[in-house]
């Protein structure tokens, strides 16, 4: 008897614990996300240029503000920019990215379909997203656009045609620390 | 008394006619054998351009890519796959062509060599060190894959987004434009025959409803020129159904309740059959094409022709012993009088209007020859009820002494002409003249504005004597327009030389460039950290950069659509020397923008057009020529009446010309604006009232005569009155027109007729012989 009890006990435990294996459904990470948005942070990125067999590093800190996002290049150049839609400034490269920047950092998963299918994969604790955009001019150059991070989004990864990589690792962290340590940098 | 039986010469000519119009018949059987084209549009009514070669072509240009395209926005579930059906039926329908999104694409490869020339304003301003932020900027910030080889500067994805963007974007390769709540996509027809083709239309609206039919939850919004000629078309159709076929059943019951003899009503209807038979043929012949408008004025007018075969079977029915010599000065007068009234619309300069003229005017006098050649063959066979009715009838006179009934018509008169000179107002505004449902106007206007769109209803013609002056002379607008446009008081502009700087342009942008190369991009790559060598890698393509030509660019899948805007080498010069000549679209302006247009027009080699105010304008013109020419026939004809009446030209002209005060009276108290089709109702009233008249003036004592005018008046007001219903805004103002003034004209015969037992029959008609 007992055995059959055990197995029975664990066939419900798996029942019990198969959504969480599932993928997680968008409007749960959206959510979850939205709760743990960083209202500032760090990031770095490195860019990898395939025909200069070249990596160019650069790090630096950003801000969400009403008016958009400050994304703020400090090492090894400076650099300030104010990411929002009414920025007309914006060159196009860098329009592609505001829905994921300014609308997946704060959970706004909405921001995202006008402009991707999105496929996501993982758990809840540990996510990851496919990002195909929809623009097939874009699509043209952008041959892969992956997010991943766990309560929020940590990591940005995309891949060109032209064989160029681009990492961004994000970091939240407290608005009023934001300036620590940068002057050491 | 037998009528005598007729000659020799009158069988001659009678059978002449039939041979003519045998000949007739077979033109128009092979006309429509050949399926020559009927037209639809109101504007075939209006004046055609007395603009120079230049303008012409460059409106015939603006309108025909305009007119040949049709636009569909689709918007439900699944859009790729509803877009894909939807091309695919469209393609299947016979006479039209699908444009697909690679005219939307990109030309990042096509301009690629040419980017060292193509500098926006910011940074052609900008000095070295903005240069060089705005390279490591595209370097160092997430984003597309930036090009530190090939363009550092990223030269061409900034002239991309300033110069070429537009509300349209790419949806799986397929156009797409973002409305407020949700994404249409686009699709793009082009049509290969005309609009008006009605065989096409039918296709494509069919291809439409297939395609709702098995999509009911989609939803669409349709733009072009063949949705509102097929809305257009269905509702002629629809209103020759029922406003037609209602004025037929009515004229019918009013002269079968008259006549009573089958032969009457059918030598009634013979001479507007024969006068249709004439007149189809053979001004579709001279025009080769006929419009729908026009053939329904057209019909219209000849209907004025019942007259003629009225006033014949009236005075046969009635007083079969008379000889019938006695009537042909009547007919005669008759015929010339409206002859006159629509032939003086030949001077005019709308096609439509002459098409009309020839139209009617062929039609009346195929219907007058059948009335004087064949319907004296035919045998009188009274019925009694006919002579009761005109008996009765006849008693509907005015009393010998009715100074009080005088007296109010003098009053009236006095009244409708203090109306008219106080209150009597115009209207020229073309677009209540448009005949589309409203739902279609707004389903247009909402897809142009999602498209940034607009109709070629005004824009800018620009020319010189070479194509880099002629872009210099574009780029030299340049400052007005934006800030018109950043100020919100013209929607958008659009020309070559934004796609296309002039080489002066060119040349300094690529002197900027190389300097930038030179001071900018070495530091740039010191302080990101490129590779040395990259330096003369990315300077190596500045040597030889080619100059983007206008013809290059139009070459461009991207650049087709810019071909409208260029009109090449045109003889347009006051001179007629050869010129440049390129236009600017413009969308929607206000006054301020307008009044900025026109300004700008007083440069050298620029004109601004607005068509809209343009063709009210001509519109205007055209109806105070009208009426010009009316009053000069009325008065030719006054004095003809005068000729031949004396003294008793009164009763001739007090019906025609009475119900014209009574008419424009009404309409100054209604304060409906009179226009061009106000004006053709008058000139039927006028026709009515002129063979009233004459022939009130001919035979005053005549019942047979009051009889014939009763039931002309009765009929016309039938087959006219109305159109009065119609939902066509030029038929509408037709059918009110003739509902009363026709009433009018009845109304006055009376006392047109007054007083006729006192008078000598000499007075009456001294030439007639009685």
């Amino acid at each position: 008897m007992r055995p059959v009890l055990c197995a029975a006990m664990t066939l419900l435990a798996l029942i019990a614990a198969m959504p969480a294996w599932s993928a997680p459904k968008a409007d749960v990470l959206a959510k979850r996300l939205s709760a743990h948005a960083p209202s500032c942070g760090r990031f770095e990125q490195s860019r990898w240029l395939a025909d200069l067999d070249t990596q160019l590093d650069s790090r630096g800190t950003f801000r969400r503000q009403a008016d958009g996002l400050i994304w703020q290049t400090l090492s090894p150049i400076e650099d300030r920019l104010r990411l929002s839609d009414d920025n007309d400034a914006l060159p196009p490269g860098l329009r592609l990215m505001l829905p994921v920047l300014t609308g997946l950092l704060s959970g706004d998963w909405q921001a995202l379909e006008p402009h991707f299918r999105v496929e996501l994969d993982g758990v809840l604790e540990d996510w990851q997203a496919e990002l195909i955009p929809l623009d097939a001019a874009v699509g043209e150059r952008l041959s892969h656009l992956t997010v991943s991070g766990k309560e929020r989004v940590e990591r940005v990864e995309l891949a060109f045609a032209s064989g160029d990589r681009l990492t961004l690792t994000l970091t939240a962290t407290p608005c009023q620390n934001l300036d620590d340590g940068d002057s050491a940098s | 008394m037998v009528p005598p039986s007729p000659s020799r010469g009158e069988r001659l000519a009678a059978t002449g006619w039939a041979l003519v119009l045998l000949g007739c018949l077979a033109l128009l059987v092979s006309l429509l054998s050949r399926g020559a084209a009927l037209d639809t549009r109101i504007t075939a009514l209006l004046p055609e351009t007395d603009q120079t070669t230049l303008l012409e072509r460059a409106e015939r240009r603006l309108t025909q890519s305009v007119e040949d395209r049709f636009v569909i926005l689709v918007s439900g579930e699944q859009p790729i796959q509803l877009v894909r059906e939807l091309g695919r039926r469209l393609r299947e329908t016979d006479g039209l062509t699908v444009l697909d999104g690679a005219t939307f694409a990109r030309p990042d490869d096509a301009l690629a060599p040419y980017r060292y020339r193509l500098l926006t304003e910011p940074l052609a301003a900008a000095d070295d060190t903005a240069w060089e932020q705005h390279a490591l900027t595209r370097l160092f910030t997430p984003g597309l894959d930036s090009d530190p080889q090939r363009d550092p500067f990223g030269l061409l994805d900034a002239w991309l987004a300033q110069r070429l963007k537009g509300p349209i974007s790419l949806v799986d390769g397929l156009p797409t434009v973002d409305g407020e709540d949700h994404r249409w996509f686009v699709v793009t027809g082009q049509l290969a025959a005309s609009p008006y083709d009605m065989g096409l239309q039918r296709r494509l609206t069919d291809a439409l409803a297939d395609f709702r039919r098995a999509h009911p939850d989609t939803e669409m919004l349709r733009a072009g020129l063949i949705f509102h000629a097929a809305a257009g078309a269905s509702q002629a159709k629809r209103e020759i159904s029922t406003i037609g076929l209602g004025s037929l059943l009515g004229i019918s019951l009013l002269l079968w309740g008259v006549f009573r003899r089958a032969g009457v009503l059918a030598s009634l209807l013979l001479p507007i059959g024969c006068g249709l038979l004439f007149a189809l043929p053979l001004s579709w012949a001279i025009f080769g094409t006929l419009n729908l408008l026009t053939l329904a004025f057209g019909a219209s007018l000849i209907g004025v022709a019942v007259d003629y075969a009225l006033h014949l079977q009236c005075a046969r029915q009635l007083t079969p012993e008379r000889p019938l010599s006695r009537l042909w000065p009547g007919l005669w007068l008759g015929l010339i009088s409206s002859l006159a009234a629509y032939l003086v619309q030949l001077a005019t300069p709308l096609p439509g209007l002459r098409q009309m003229a020839t139209f009617a005017a062929l039609g009346l006098l195929g219907a007058w020859l059948t009335v004087r050649l064949w319907l004296p063959l035919l045998p009188p066979r009274p019925h009694p009820a006919t002579a009761s009715i005109a008996a009765r009838l006849d008693r509907l006179r005015l009393p010998d002494q009715a100074p009080r009934r005088w007296g109010a018509l003098i009053l009236l008169g006095g009244l409708a002409s203090v109306l008219i000179v106080t209150r009597l107002t115009t209207s020229d505004d073309l677009r209540q003249l448009n005949p589309s449902p409203a739902s279609l106007i707004a389903e247009q206007q909402r897809v142009q504005t999602l498209l940034a769109r607009t109709g070629a209803s005004h824009y800018l013609v620009v020319s010189a004597n070479q194509e880099s002056e002629l872009l210099e002379r574009l780029e030299a607008l340049e400052p007005s327009l934006s800030s018109l446009q950043r100020s919100d008081h013209l929607t958008h502009y659009r020309h070559l030389a934004q796609a296309v700087p002039s080489p002066a342009t060119q040349r300094s942008n690529l002197a900027r460039t190389r300097q930038a190369y030179a001071a900018a991009l070495p530091s740039v790559i010191k302080r990101a950290g490129l590779p040395p060598e990259l330096l003369a890698a990315a300077r190596q393509p500045l040597d030889a950069v080619p100059t983007l030509s206008v013809e290059t660019w139009l070459k461009m899948p991207v650049g087709r659509a810019d071909s409208t805007l260029w009109l090449g080498e045109v003889g347009g010069g006051s001179h007629g020397e050869k010129e440049m000549t390129a236009l600017v679209a413009l969308g929607d302006a206000d006054a301020v923008a307008r009044r900025t247009l026109a300004e700008l027009a007083d440069r050298p080699g620029v004109q601004y057009r607005d068509r809209v105010a343009a063709l009210s304008d001509q519109l205007a013109r055209l109806r105070d020529t009208i009426a010009g020419w009316l009053a000069a026939a009325v008065a030719g004809l006054s004095l003809l009446f005068g000729w031949r009446y004396r003294r008793a030209a009164w009763r001739v002209l007090l019906p025609p010309l009475g119900a014209l005060v009574a008419t424009l009276a009404v309409f100054a108290a209604l304060g409906a604006g009179l226009t061009l089709f106000h004006l053709l109702g008058l000139l039927l009233v006028l026709g009515i009232g002129l063979d009233a008249g004459i022939f009130s003036a001919e035979h005053p004592a005549s019942p047979a005569a009051w009889l014939a005018i009763s039931l002309s008046c009765a009929s016309s007001l039938l087959a006219f009155g109305l159109l009065a219903f119609s939902a066509t805004p030029a038929l509408h103002y037709l059918g009110m027109t003739c509902l009363i003034g026709l009433a009018a004209t009845w109304a006055l015969v009376p006392f047109a007729r007054a007083d006729s037992h006192g008078l000598a029959p000499e007075h009456a008609a001294p030439r007639s012989g009685h």
